[in-house]
C-alpha cells in the first residue's frame, strides 16, 4: 500500500485505506475500485492525497455488484461538495448519502 | 397595486390555473375559525365529483380502514376536519401537476415528488420543533415549487431558457431566472397564492424559501420549508428542476434551534414518511381517473 497524491491516482486503483475529508467524513471505502466520476468527487471534497493497493489483481475487495448504489452514493456527495465549510450541511450529506445507499442496495 | 415586475407575469402567462370552486370556499373556510366539521361537509357535499373522488381516496388501501365510509360526514368525523381539508388541497394540486401533455410528463412527475418529499419533510422538522402549524407547514412545503409547474405550462420559452442556463452554470433555477427573467418562480407562486386566497403565511413562505431570513414574521415558518428543501434534495426524492445544491441559510439554521445531532433520525423519518405516503399518490391518480 502506498500514499499517492490525487492527481497521480487513476481510474482501476483500490483504495488500500478509506478516504475522508478534512473533517474526517467518510468519502470511500476502504477496497473500493476507484472511477473517473469518484476522483472528480474526491477532488472537489479537498482530498489531496490517497492510499491505493500496490497492485491492483489480488486482494482487492471489488464492488462491482454495488456500482449502481456507489455511483448514486458519490453523486451526493459531489453534488454536496462546494458546502463543505458547513458542518451542518456535511452532516446532512453524510446522513443521506447512507440512506440512499440503503435505498438502492441489492438486496 | 401589481409592482411592474408582476405585470409582466400576467402579461406572458394568459391563464393562470385556478383551484375547483369548492376547493375555493373551502379555503375560505380556513380563514374563518368558526367554521365547523358540518359546514365543511355540506361544502363537500354540494360538489359531486369531488365528493366521489374523496369517497374513494377514504376508502382506498392507503388508509385501511376495516369498514367502507359511505357519506363524507362519516369521512370528516373519522379521518377529522383537517385531514380533510388538507386531503382536498392535496388531490387539487395534485391535478395541476398531473399529465395533460406527454412531453412534460416527465418533468412533472419528478415536480411533483419534489414537492411531496418536501411536504413530508417540512413536517418531520414542524414535530421536531413543536411547531404548532404542522398541517399548514405540509401545505406551504407542498406548494412552495407550483411557480416552476405554472411556468412550464404557461410560460414554456422563459422556462426552458432558465432551465438551460441553470444547468449549463450549474447554478439554482431562481438564481438563473433572476439572471434572465423579469420574475421568479417564487414570484409566481406567491401570486398564485394570493388569488387562490391562502393564508398570507402560505404565500410568504413559497416565496420566501430560497431567502428564509428576509421573511419577516414568518421567518421560522420559511426556515422550515427551505430545510425540508434540502433534505429532499439531499434523499434525491423527485426532482426540483436543477441539480445544486442550495447552501442552508445559517440564521435560518439557528431561528430553527435544532442541532447537528437532530439530523439523522429527521432525515429517518422523511425517507420512512415519503415511502408510507408514495401508496397515497397511487390512491389519488386511481380516484382521479376512475
Amino acid at each position: 500500500m502506498r500514499r499517492i497524491l490525487l492527481k497521480e491516482a487513476q481510474a482501476g486503483m483500490a483504495l488500500a485505506a478509506d478516504a475522508v475529508n478534512t473533517q474526517q467524513m467518510l468519502l470511500l471505502k476502504k477496497g473500493v475500485l476507484l472511477t473517473e466520476k469518484s476522483l472528480q468527487m474526491l477532488k472537489s471534497w479537498g482530498v489531496e492525497t490517497i492510499s491505493v493497493q500496490q497492485s491492483n489483481s489480488e486482494g482487492t475487495e471489488t464492488s462491482g455488484s454495488s456500482d449502481n448504489s456507489q455511483d448514486i452514493q458519490q453523486e451526493i456527495l459531489s453534488r454536496f461538495a462546494d458546502t463543505i465549510e458547513d458542518p451542518i450541511m456535511a452532516e446532512i450529506c453524510r446522513v443521506a448519502a447512507e440512506i440512499v445507499y440503503e435505498r438502492t442496495r441489492p438486496t | 397595486m401589481l409592482n411592474p415586475k408582476l405585470k409582466s407575469i400576467i402579461r406572458r402567462i394568459d391563464d393562470l390555473p385556478t383551484l375547483p370552486r369548492t376547493v375555493f370556499r373551502i379555503t375560505e373556510m380556513i380563514n374563518n375559525p368558526r367554521s365547523s366539521a358540518r359546514d365543511l361537509a355540506q361544502v363537500i357535499t354540494d360538489d359531486q365529483v369531488l365528493t366521489a373522488r374523496l369517497l374513494r381516496l377514504v376508502n382506498s388501501s392507503f388508509y385501511g380502514f376495516p369498514q367502507r365510509i359511505t357519506t363524507i360526514t362519516r369521512a370528516i368525523v373519522i379521518i377529522g376536519f383537517d385531514a380533510i381539508r388538507h386531503l382536498l388541497l392535496t388531490t387539487s394540486v395534485f391535478d395541476i401537476f398531473s399529465d395533460r401533455r406527454s412531453d412534460l410528463q416527465n418533468a412533472r412527475e419528478n415536480l411533483w415528488d419534489h414537492s411531496l418529499g418536501c411536504a413530508v419533510a417540512a413536517k418531520v422538522i414542524a414535530k421536531h420543533i413543536r411547531h404548532d402549524k404542522v398541517e399548514e407547514l405540509f401545505v406551504c412545503a407542498l406548494l412552495h415549487d407550483i411557480g416552476k409547474i405554472v411556468s412550464m405550462v404557461y410560460a414554456q420559452q422563459d422556462h426552458e431558457a432558465a432551465t438551460r442556463l441553470a444547468a449549463e452554470k450549474d447554478i439554482l433555477l431562481i438564481d438563473a431566472e433572476t439572471e434572465i427573467l423579469t420574475y421568479t418562480h417564487a414570484d409566481i407562486g406567491r401570486l398564485l397564492a394570493e388569488r387562490w386566497n391562502l393564508p398570507s403565511m402560505v404565500a410568504e413562505v413559497i416565496f420566501h424559501h430560497h431567502t428564509p431570513d428576509q421573511a419577516g414574521i414568518y421567518a421560522k415558518e420559511a426556515a422550515v420549508v427551505h430545510l425540508a428543501d434540502i433534505f429532499c434534495r439531499a434523499l434525491q426524492l423527485g426532482s426540483g428542476g436543477d441539480n445544486r445544491m442550495p447552501s442552508l441559510n445559517t440564521s435560518a439554521w439557528e431561528i430553527l434551534q435544532l442541532q447537528k445531532s437532530d439530523i439523522a433520525a429527521m432525515l429517518s423519518e422523511v425517507e420512512t414518511g415519503f415511502n408510507d405516503i408514495s401508496p397515497f399518490t397511487d390512491a389519488i391518480t386511481t380516484a382521479a381517473s376512475a
